[in-house]
């Protein structure tokens, strides 16, 4: 995937073509740019903070947050 | 009194006494449904002979001595992307729009097996996928607190309808914020327990299983632990439900809160809120404080980036859409068309991240709640806004960036925790305000507890919409 920055319109075309997904209708293109755009960025933030999830086993979610007073 | 405004903690005794007739009751809020379904657009089904008949027979059984609880004769709505056996449950979608369910969701045969009376399926945002319930397919629901402004959504007509006197209860469905985030702009309490304390099976367009919830919107804490008591519990077909602890038959919401700690959040929650919005939540939050709970700061490390990791569950909701994304595509409002659309461009690797970033969220909440009781917060960044602003989406809309309704909503659905928003006050303009509690798993009591304190020391929640007072005798009503 390129960098924010680099993801276009024609991108987002292509890839959803490549991948056999549903075709974008050209109006929405610019609304599922931004939405790219904003993942991404938020993606990039994300792997800035250097948290390790390589131990993080997702179970249930109640299992996680069940705790005793 | 106008019956339609009646708390069900109230006149349940009464009906259960035989000094109050469901049928009374029922004609009452369809009288209400009469006269403001026009304007506020709660509805997407009224079952006003249906909600007679089933009243009647409520009335007979009640005097032949068969009595079920404080819900038999009671008049509620149910959110339409709630299944509804023979009665269409449209999710607020042209894609479901003639869909009969072959059978009740769970909660809702839970709710008939109490007695109560269905009298309609309520407006929602389309398939529950947004914040605002304006819906290009039946119109917008509107707030009764100023018609032109929106309700917040998803579950807009139940909050709306409870509001107004349109039912005395409703049922709605939160996968980020949808029970209480209406809740908080139409100025009703909303429920939403720990997830898999209630089956959320018969939701229909649920985007992820793992963060869908079914809740109470009522005018009461005492009336939403009524319907919770009424609608929790494992059912052995829905696998959310399995191992999950019961609701505690003793629940007490007395007994107040002194002693008890509560947290206030450090992070996002605050951020961006108008002067006067902030000023009313932090006024409700010291009221905790005088009625004896201790006020701690609290923050969760890496909060922002955290939400930034789980980015990627929004993906999930292409497992239920994917068939009519690819067959019936322009048959969804334009703003559920890009949501979805832009789900497919998510990569599988940050699906899977999200799966373990979100653990990491849970974790570091029942972190900071082993230190206090609940956290408090605002429900909402802003009152309701105008229908106008939020608009029937377009391309163009699509690209204008609207209030974060979901921002603090999210937090309890992403970490499966109890949250509870009630009414904590009113802007100048006359626009209700939410105070969200959220609490340690399975300690609905806690949460309850603290908000019927609150609601008692403020009485918020007895303030009537203007609007609603004239269908009835009276605007004002305990």
């Amino acid at each position: 995937m390129p960098e924010t920055n680099d993801v276009t319109a024609a991108w987002i075309e292509e890839t959803i073509r490549l991948q056999g997904g549903v075709a974008i209708p050209s109006e929405l293109l610019p609304r599922v740019l931004l939405a790219v755009r904003e993942h991404q960025e938020g993606m990039s933030r994300f792997r800035e903070a250097g948290i390790d999830v390589r131990e993080v086993f997702p179970a249930q979610v109640y299992r996680a947050i069940r705790s005793e007073p | 009194m106008n019956l339609a405004f009646a708390a069900i903690e109230e006149v349940a005794p009464a009906i259960a006494r035989g000094e109050m007739s469901p049928v009374e009751l029922t004609r009452a809020v369809l009288r209400q449904i009469e006269t403001l379904e026009g304007r506020l657009n709660c509805y997407i089904t009224v079952l006003s002979d249906a909600a007679l008949v089933e009243a009647t027979q409520a009335e007979a059984e009640i005097r032949s001595g068969r009595y079920r609880g404080p819900l038999h004769g009671i008049p509620v709505a149910i959110k339409d992307n709630l299944e509804t056996a023979g009665i269409r449950s449209t999710a607020g979608s042209k894609i479901l729009a003639d869909y009969l369910p072959a059978e009740d969701a769970p909660v809702v045969a839970r709710l008939r097996a109490a007695g109560a009376i269905i009298v309609g399926k309520t407006n929602l945002h389309e398939f529950g996928m947004g914040a605002t319930s304006v819906n290009p397919h039946y119109g917008a629901s509107r707030n009764p607190w100023n018609p032109n402004l929106i309700t917040g959504g998803s579950s807009g007509g139940s909050a709306a309808a409870v509001a107004a006197g349109m039912a005395l209860a409703a049922l709605g469905t939160d996968a980020g914020g949808s029970v209480r985030i209406p809740a908080a702009l139409c100025g009703v309490v909303g429920l939403k327990a720990t997830h898999g304390l209630v089956p959320i099976r018969g939701c229909l367009g649920a985007s992820n299983p793992t963060v869908d919830h079914i809740g109470p919107l009522t005018r009461s804490v005492g009336d939403a632990l009524l319907v919770l008591r009424a609608i929790a519990g494992p059912d052995p077909r829905d696998p959310t439900t399995e191992g999950v602890p019961r609701l505690p038959n003793d629940l007490d919401l007395g007994g107040g809160i002194a002693g008890l700690r509560v947290g206030i959040p450090t992070m996002h929650y605050f951020d961006g809120l108008a002067a006067e919005h902030e000023t009313l939540v932090r006024a409700s939050i010291a009221e905790l404080g005088r009625l004896g709970a201790t006020l701690v700061d609290v923050s969760v490390p890496d909060h922002a980036v955290l939400l930034d990791g789980v980015a990627g569950l929004n993906s999930e909701r292409l497992a239920y859409h994917g068939h009519w994304m690819r067959t019936r595509l322009p048959d969804y409002s334009l703003d559920v068309q890009a949501s979805l659309l832009a789900a497919q461009l998510i990569p599988a690797g940050d699906y899977a991240t999200a799966l373990r970033v979100r653990r990491l969220l849970a974790e570091r909440y029942a972190s900071v709640l082993r230190q206090v009781d609940v956290l408090a917060m605002p429900t909402v960044v802003t009152p309701a806004y105008p229908v106008a602003d939020a608009e029937m989406p377009t391309a163009d809309s699509l690209l204008k960036e609207n209030p974060p309704l979901a921002r603090n909503t999210r937090l309890a659905n992403l970490t499966g925790l109890p949250a509870i928003s009630l009414p904590a006050g009113f802007t100048e303009s006359g626009l209700p305000v939410g105070l969200m509690l959220m609490g340690r798993a399975f300690a609905e009591g806690t949460v309850l507890r603290t908000a019927s304190a609150f609601e008692a020391a403020t009485n918020w929640h007895r303030r009537r919409p203007p609007i609603a007072g004239q269908a009835g005798d009276s605007g004002e009503s305990g």
